[in-house]
């Protein structure tokens, strides 16, 4: 069956096996000589896919919840949308969240994802405290810091390619209410943009939008603060969606649309400050409202670009980036701007201390060339790529810039992993 | 309330649980799969639901309904939902009769069987509610898929004459047809614009037995229209389709 990522590319044929136990998944192990588990497919490339696909998106139950501690235990193929509808109720939440409410927790652990909260709280796996993994053995292990610390570290971020996780306890925040005290700031240049988000590196949540595309007021954007409000109630939202077909007329996202979009973003408030309160959903999760947005791009689809470079990169870093991608013409609709905290012990875990620029690019003539040229820029500044977004990055630069890799692929060979499990992602960038 | 699901692990079963996971409901499920049910066990508790039992039946014999039922000891249900089923091979079954035979029983003799049983043991409550998943697909006999739609069919009967048998007794008995459901029995077909999600049909399931009426269920309800076109296709013109 044919099926990708969220970038909708690439897009490939394989054979999708659904497991619904671990008995089958066991049998799927014995059986299969090579595969790559898939969660809920919101990872934009390639870590999720493979000839051969296990799916775990009917291990979505929960497995214990203890309502005074706020531990709660999972089957792997749960989402953070379920947690959520059952968790907020009760008064807690899920401490470290993606940028969508589609995401399942082995996802969430296998990319070692980070929030808008990364610079306060770090990564998804800080509130992990153990899982249950199979490994090519077919045995069953449980992992944590204390216990199989190896393996933890290996897997937080080991894209998929180390075990199958399928069980997972974490642990959540507890919350008076289910609305966000908001402040929104427009800032007229990416020195603001900077120094804005910067400033609130107290406050628990933040992220800018940037405008890579207007000329001269190229990283203007807007700066989004959160905090959990203290009054209100603990209701879950239900918005109807609504749903972009797939055959959306791709040519009506372009380089003047987007730069149109940009401006209406950036104009959508005439104040500087705006201070408000925000439903948990819209504040973290303003893109799942649109559902399947992703095929506003077209059949071809398209490509994520995240990457981080260090503080001492800095502003000017940000600027080389951004100059480059607006001469380019190649417009990124919508353009997201964090700052991380430090990096943590797992092997292949993302974040480092610095700023994250996520963009998107329409697959096109012309795109893998731009982005080839900016992974060189990104690694002179001592960068590195999301493999969670990541397509088309060449082993090189993989290796260049994750430098635990060689740990990595000794511990996968040393469980036998790298024969069973194995992505496209994994096999291009030889590990 | 007492809560039975037989096919308690069917995806639209699944949902239909999740939804009625609430404090003081109380469910007996029942499945094939131990490891599969004690994962669904787990979830309901968590909610805050309670379970009965979980219990285990091949239903590919009728037999096996009635030593069930001599052998466990079932509470009085204030719900019933039936959702287990085996979408068959009909290429299979043309030069395969007891593939014929055992497909026919899991899709309706040994429903029929487990249905009479829990009625002549009066297992539903007074006011309880039977609801039993049969398909569009017994709508219309066609070349791919008659032995399927034949036995949800028959089952479809069944269910009527039971609902007339309970009409002003108190007991509702709902036959639900899905069309198109993104399930495990469905891993293969391509899925277009007539498909709809387990939770979605389950909501449907779930409305439909709160409202306690007697009635047949499109799930969607534009399935209702579908088949009414797909009814009245005369048969000169039906034996030209290849569908
Ligand atoms: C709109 C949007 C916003 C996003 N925002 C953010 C963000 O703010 N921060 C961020 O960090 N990420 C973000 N992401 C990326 C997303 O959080 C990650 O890609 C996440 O891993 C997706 O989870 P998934 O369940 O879809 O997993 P998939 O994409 O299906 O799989 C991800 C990886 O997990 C592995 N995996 C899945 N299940 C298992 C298992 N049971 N055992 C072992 N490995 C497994 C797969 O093999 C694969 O390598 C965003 C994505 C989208 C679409
Ligand atoms: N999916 C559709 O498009 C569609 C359309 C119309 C009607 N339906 C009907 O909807 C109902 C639910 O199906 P689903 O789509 O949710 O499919 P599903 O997830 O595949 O569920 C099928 C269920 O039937 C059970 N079952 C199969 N063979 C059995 C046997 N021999 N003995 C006992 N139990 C058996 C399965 O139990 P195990 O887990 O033990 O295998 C499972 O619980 C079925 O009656 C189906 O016919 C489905």
């Amino acid at each position: 069956m044919l099926i990708s990522g969220w970038g909708n590319y690439p897009k490939i044929d394989a054979n999708i096996f659904k497991v619904a136990t671990t008995a089958d998944l066991k049998s799927k192990i014995v059986k299969n000589r090579s595969f790559i588990t898939y969660g809920m497919g919101r990872s934009y490339g390639d870590c999720a896919l493979s000839e051969n696909i296990v799916d775990l998106s009917r291990l979505n139950k929960i497995k214990n919840f203890d309502e005074n501690t706020g531990e709660l235990e999972v089957y792997a193929g749960v989402s953070i949308e379920e947690i959520l509808e059952f968790v907020i109720p009760k008064g807690w939440f899920i401490p470290v969240t993606p940028g969508t409410k589609y995401v399942s927790v082995a996802g969430a652990i296998s990319n070692d994802v980070h929030g808008k909260n990364h610079h306060k709280h770090g990564c998804f796996s800080n509130y992990v405290d153990s899982f249950e993994l199979i490994l090519p053995d077919n045995s069953v292990n449980t992992c944590s810091r204390d216990k199989n610390t190896e393996l933890f570290q290996a897997v937080c971020g080991g894209v998929g390619l180390i075990g199958v996780i399928i069980t997972a306890r974490l642990k959540l925040i507890p919350i008076k209410s289910s609305y966000i005290d908001t402040v929104e700031i427009k800032c007229r240049t990416l020195e603001e943009t900077v120094s804005t988000l910067k400033s609130y590196k107290d406050s628990t949540y933040s992220v800018a939008w940037l405008d890579c595309l207007s000329k001269n007021k190229l990283g203007r954007g807007v700066v989004y603060i959160g905090e959990h409000s203290k009054g209100m109630g603990l209701e879950t939202s239900s918005k109807h969606k609504v749903s972009v077909p797939q055959a959306f007329p791709s040519f009506l996202l372009n380089y003047y649309t987007t730069r149109l979009f940009n401006g209406m973003l950036y104009n959508k408030s005439k104040r500087k400050k705006t201070i408000g309160k925000e439903m948990y959903d819209s504040f973290f999760y303003p893109l799942d409202n649109l559902k399947s947005w992703n095929n506003m791009y077209g059949a071809a689809g398209f490509l994520q670009y995240q990457f981080v470079i260090p503080y001492s990169a800095g502003l000017e870093g940000l600027r080389t980036i951004l100059e480059f991608v607006a001469r380019s013409k190649r417009g990124s609709f919508l353009s997201v701007l964090k700052i991380l905290g430090g990096s943590n012990k797992n092997l292949l875990s993302f974040p480092i201390e610095g700023f994250t620029l996520a963009m998107d690019f329409k697959l096109e003539k012309g795109v893998k060339e731009l982005l080839t040229q900016l992974d060189k820029m990104v690694l002179g500044f001592g960068g590195r790529l999301y493999l969670a977004k990541d397509a088309r990055m060449e082993a090189e630069v993989f290796k260049a810039s994750y430098p635990n890799w060689k740990e990595f692929v000794r511990i996968r060979k040393e469980l036998g992993a790298d024969i069973k499990f194995n992505s496209i992602q994994s096999k291009r960038l030889g590990i | 309330m007492n809560i039975l699901v037989l096919g308690a692990t069917s995806a639209i079963a699944e949902e239909f649980i999740k939804i009625n996971s609430t404090p003081g409901n109380n469910f007996t499920l029942i499945s094939r799969d131990e490891e599969r049910l004690g994962i669904i066990v787990n979830d309901i508790k968590a909610r805050g639901a309670s379970v009965e039992e979980s219990l285990i039946l091949e239903l590919n014999a009728p037999e096996n309904v009635v030593r069930f039922f001599e052998k466990n000891k079932i509470v009085q249900q204030d719900k019933v939902l039936l959702a287990a089923g085996s979408l068959l091979e009909q290429g299979k079954v043309e030069n395969n009769t007891d593939y014929l035979i055992e497909q026919f029983n899991i899709n309706s003799l040994s429903q029929i069987t487990f249905i009479n049983e829990l009625c002549n043991r009066a297992l539903i409550s007074k006011n309880g509610v039977l609801s039993c998943i049969t398909s569009v697909a017994g709508d219309r006999g066609r070349k791919s898929n008659y032995l399927y739609g034949s036995a949800k069919k028959s089952k479809s009967i069944f269910l009527e004459g039971l609902a007339h048998r309970f009409a002003n007794k108190g007991i509702t008995v709902i036959d639900i047809r899905p069309g198109f459901v993104d399930t495990p029995m469905t891993t293969h077909f391509k899925k277009g614009l007539l498909w709809s999600s387990p939770s979605v049909v389950a909501k449907i399931i779930d409305k439909s037995m709160r409202k306690k009426k007697s009635k047949v269920v499109y799930a969607p309800t534009f399935w209702y229209l579908i088949m009414l076109v797909i009814r009245n296709i005369p048969r000169f013109l039906m034996h030209r389709l290849n569908f």
